[in-house]
């Protein structure tokens, strides 16, 4: 009871801190950083030449050659540009990536490139019926949703998913009905954590759990074993059909669900303990 | 797929007309009908002032292949070149022109003949082409340079230019 009780928080808090880190990775694995930049560089870019034409059209020439393609030298159609910055036909490029599949590199600078992370571009006369027979269809933009304006939603799902029971929670009532056939004792359903503490099965179930993991990991362990067990005894129980419990297929449902939800989210707080201590 | 190529020969020969640098030479053949071959260009590179190689004029074929520009050009000096990294057939042995090595498709003509101009003066001794020049660059300079200025006044620019215009 204890052991419990001092977990019970500790399970909230992994739990919030994991989803925390989840929504920090999310807005950091998307490439928007990139594209950012290249749409800055095309402003900056399209804020210099405004006044570079004004003077005069001795410019023109530098300003043209600023959006020809680096292979063929004309004005880029199918305009790509890759992560290194540089402008490409696509069908240019991607004969360019054809013409040597081991030794992928860029046309200009010689950096590593890759044919689906090159950015399209498309301009506002584009158009996109043009054919392109032979050729590999150019890649699509990546579009990366922008991070959600709250991420209190996230947080409650997690906690709704189990949290808010306390932790090994909705296992011990499944547990309980195990115990319920045995003693034919319901209310000690009420006396959970009691129980958790004197039914040696589920000692052992729990203390097995708390062997194999550790600390942060010890409860959620020790109620998945204890739902295993729960679940073989209701199975049990169907099977003598001596109670004919309507609410019991849906618990059992419900029971596999959470389960199942439950070695996910021990799986994610193992990686959440792993990427503290290692 | 070829229309890379030529559409890229067509544009590298509009550049070139528009600009090049001074001295230098660089036009596709003509074909008997009189129509253009875009892939087999005729050039000349001036040597550089205040080097051995100064005063000639050294003509240079370029060979294009349809799938340029994933590949080089094919670079051979008409006549061979006396000169460490120029094979006996004529043909330049530079990283600049070799697909496995510094080749990129973003090279253009103009960048090629400056490269190779700047060869002459600077021969790469790890890659030797031919064994005279080689041997004599190593083994006694000033006959190499002797040998050079030699080629240089065989081939006097004046003379080559009006040979190029027949």
């Amino acid at each position: 009871m204890k052991v419990q009780l001092f977990i019970f928080p500790l399970y909230f808090f992994a739990i919030s801190l994991l989803s925390q880190f989840l929504v920090l990775f999310a807005s950091f694995i998307p490439l928007s950083p990139f594209i950012q930049k290249f749409i800055k560089n095309l402003q900056m870019a399209s804020e210099t030449t405004v006044p570079n034409q004004e003077p005069h059209s001795s410019s023109n020439k530098d300003e043209s050659a600023r959006f020809e393609c680096n292979i063929c030298l004309d004005a880029a159609k199918d305009a790509v540009v890759s992560l290194c910055g540089h402008l490409f036909c696509w069908p240019c490029l991607s004969q360019w990536l054809d013409t040597r599949p081991n030794n992928q590199v860029c046309p200009v600078c010689k950096s590593a490139i890759d044919g689906s992370k090159v950015v399209p571009i498309y301009g506002r006369g584009g158009d996109s019926s043009d054919p392109r027979e032979k050729i590999p269809p150019r890649p699509k933009g990546q579009r990366t949703e922008p991070p959600p304006q709250s991420f209190g939603g996230f947080n409650w799902g997690a906690f709704n998913d189990g949290g808010m029971m306390g932790g090994g929670g909705g296992h011990n009532v499944h547990f309980s009905f195990g115990i319920g056939t045995v003693n034919g004792l319901f209310p000690l359903m009420f006396m959970l954590p009691f129980i958790q503490g004197i039914f040696p099965l589920s000692f052992v179930a729990s203390l097995f759990g708390g062997l194999g993991a550790g600390n942060g990991q010890n409860n959620q362990a020790g109620g998945g074993g204890d739902g295993a067990a729960g679940h073989e005894h209701s199975h049990g129980q169907a099977n003598r059909g001596a109670h004919g419990d309507p609410a019991q297929s849906g618990s059992r449902m419900a029971q596999e669900e959470e389960y199942l939800s439950n070695i996910f989210k021990y799986i994610g707080i193992f990686m959440l303990v792993w990427l503290l201590f290692v | 797929m070829s229309g890379i190529a030529a559409g890229r020969l067509a544009e590298e020969r509009k550049h070139w007309r528009k600009d090049h640098p001074f001295g230098f030479i660089a036009k596709p053949v003509k074909n008997t009908d009189g129509t253009l071959n875009l892939f087999n260009w005729e050039c000349a590179i001036p040597g550089r002032k205040d080097t051995i190689w100064e005063g000639g004029l050294y003509r240079i074929r370029m060979l294009f292949k349809d799938d340029f520009p994933s590949t080089p050009p094919k670079c051979k000096f008409e006549p061979p070149l006396f000169h460490p990294n120029v094979y006996p057939s004529g043909t330049v042995c530079l990283s600049l022109l070799d697909e496995n090595k510094d080749w990129k498709p973003s090279i253009s003509i103009k960048q090629l003949l400056i490269g190779i101009q700047d060869l002459l003066n600077n021969p790469n001794i790890e890659d030797p082409a031919q064994a005279e020049a080689y041997q004599i660059y190593c083994q006694n300079r000033a006959e190499y340079e002797k040998r050079v200025k030699k080629e240089a006044l065989k081939y006097a620019a004046e003379v080559v230019q009006k040979q190029m215009l027949e």
